[in-house]
């Protein structure tokens, strides 16, 4: 991965996170044979995003060498956006992973899941006065 | 070190005196001070080489063209690879919109057998499709370097959209199609097409600002004002007029 794509792949994460409470992780693996959704929770442990005591964090997690992603949200944010939201954001960043394009497709997951953050989990004080 | 003796010497006949030379290398080269110094002295020797000063010209005037063409190179290769990028993301761009013109004759047909409301709904769907399919696509290719054309590009994908909406908005209100199986498979698709739709486009003006950003700063700009329109600057998305304000929810029947 380049340094650009690198660059770009944060920049998203920083923007899905930013003005809100929730966290969230990207894990890119090079092995060939992985249990995506296994891989993801364990993942999300040792990153340490249950320790969160909002648990509303998430973390997308791809196997390119496997042709495999998996996208996993914590007790809290699960909650609110419900199980059709984690079909339908691996369901629309599906087709830029099936093209190869990994960056697109995570950079593409994290403004879905920045998205739901925003709606539910907004900070405190950055939310504007009403 | 040729050249710099080679300046020496033209200079020199020009009848700048040689010490002034001297001291000028000693501010610019130090370092050649040495072979300057005994450059000069050896003026009154070379001075009758007439073939060794129409040599070193052409020289300089190589170098100088050598070095122009260089930059020019580097800032045009740069400018086409940057324009390569917004072109390509133009192409995915269409991809998206294509994805969505191809779901609504579907999505009409499975709405048409199960609902008979106003066909002015249908009508509108039908129209913004129509005009959508009216630009030839070699006009839809070569939009990122006509601004009229892209927005009117824009602007019928942009009436495409918020008909699809008012379709949307009016099948809510038949809870037994909404049920259907199909017409859920093709809200799902519509929703992620007009997900990535926002995607892409953004990711398109992302691209044309690096392009736009590398044309208009310097030095590129002197490079790209060389090749008259080929380097236009390329054109943005930008949010429908009204966008800004939050729509009107009305929950009357």
């Amino acid at each position: 991965m380049t340094r650009h794509e690198r660059a770009r792949i944060s920049r998203a994460l920083e923007q899905a996170e930013s003005g809100t409470t929730g966290r969230i992780a990207v894990r890119i693996v090079p092995d060939r044979r992985v249990d995506a959704m296994e891989r993801a929770r364990r993942e999300f442990l040792k990153v340490g995003l249950h320790r969160h005591d909002r648990s509303n964090g998430a973390l997308i997690l791809v196997a390119p060498n496997a042709r495999q992603f998996a996208v996993i949200g914590d007790r809290a944010l699960h909650e609110r956006v419900g199980d059709a939201f984690w079909k339908d954001v691996v369901r629309e960043s599906q087709p830029y992973f099936a093209r190869g394009d990994v960056v697109d497709g995570v950079v593409f997951a994290l403004g879905r899941i920045g998205d739901a953050l925003h709606g539910h989990f907004a900070e405190p004080d950055a939310r504007p006065a009403e | 070190m040729r050249l710099t003796n080679g300046t020496a010497t033209v200079s020199a006949a020009m009848g700048i005196p040689a010490s002034s030379i001297r001291s000028m290398r000693l501010e610019l080269l130090s370092s050649v001070r040495g072979p300057a110094g005994r450059d000069a002295r050896r003026r009154g020797a070379s001075r009758g080489m007439q073939q060794r000063r129409s040599y070193v010209g052409p020289i300089v005037v190589i170098a100088i063209a050598v070095i122009v063409f260089l930059f020019v190179a580097g800032s045009y290769n740069s400018l086409v690879a940057l324009g390569q990028s917004v072109d390509a993301q133009w192409g995915q761009v269409q991809n998206v919109y294509q994805r969505r013109a191809d779901l609504i004759p579907n999505l009409v047909a499975t709405v048409k057998g199960a609902a008979n409301f106003e066909s002015s709904t249908y009508e509108s769907v039908a129209k913004a499709r129509a005009s959508v399919g009216q630009i030839s696509p070699q006009a839809a290719a070569n939009a990122v370097n006509n601004p009229a054309d892209f927005q009117r590009y824009a602007a019928a994908q942009d009436q495409l959209s918020s008909a699809l909406s008012r379709l949307l908005a009016v099948v809510e209100n038949y809870p037994q199609l909404r049920a259907t199986e199909n017409f859920q498979t093709l809200q799902a698709q519509l929703e992620g097409t007009e997900n990535r739709i926002a995607f892409e486009r953004r990711k398109y003006n992302d691209v044309a600002r690096q392009f736009n950003t590398r044309r208009d700063t310097i030095p590129t700009v002197f490079v790209a004002g060389m090749f008259g329109s080929r380097f236009n600057e390329k054109p943005y998305f930008q949010s429908q007029p009204g966008a800004e304000k939050p729509p009107a929810v009305n929950f009357s029947p």
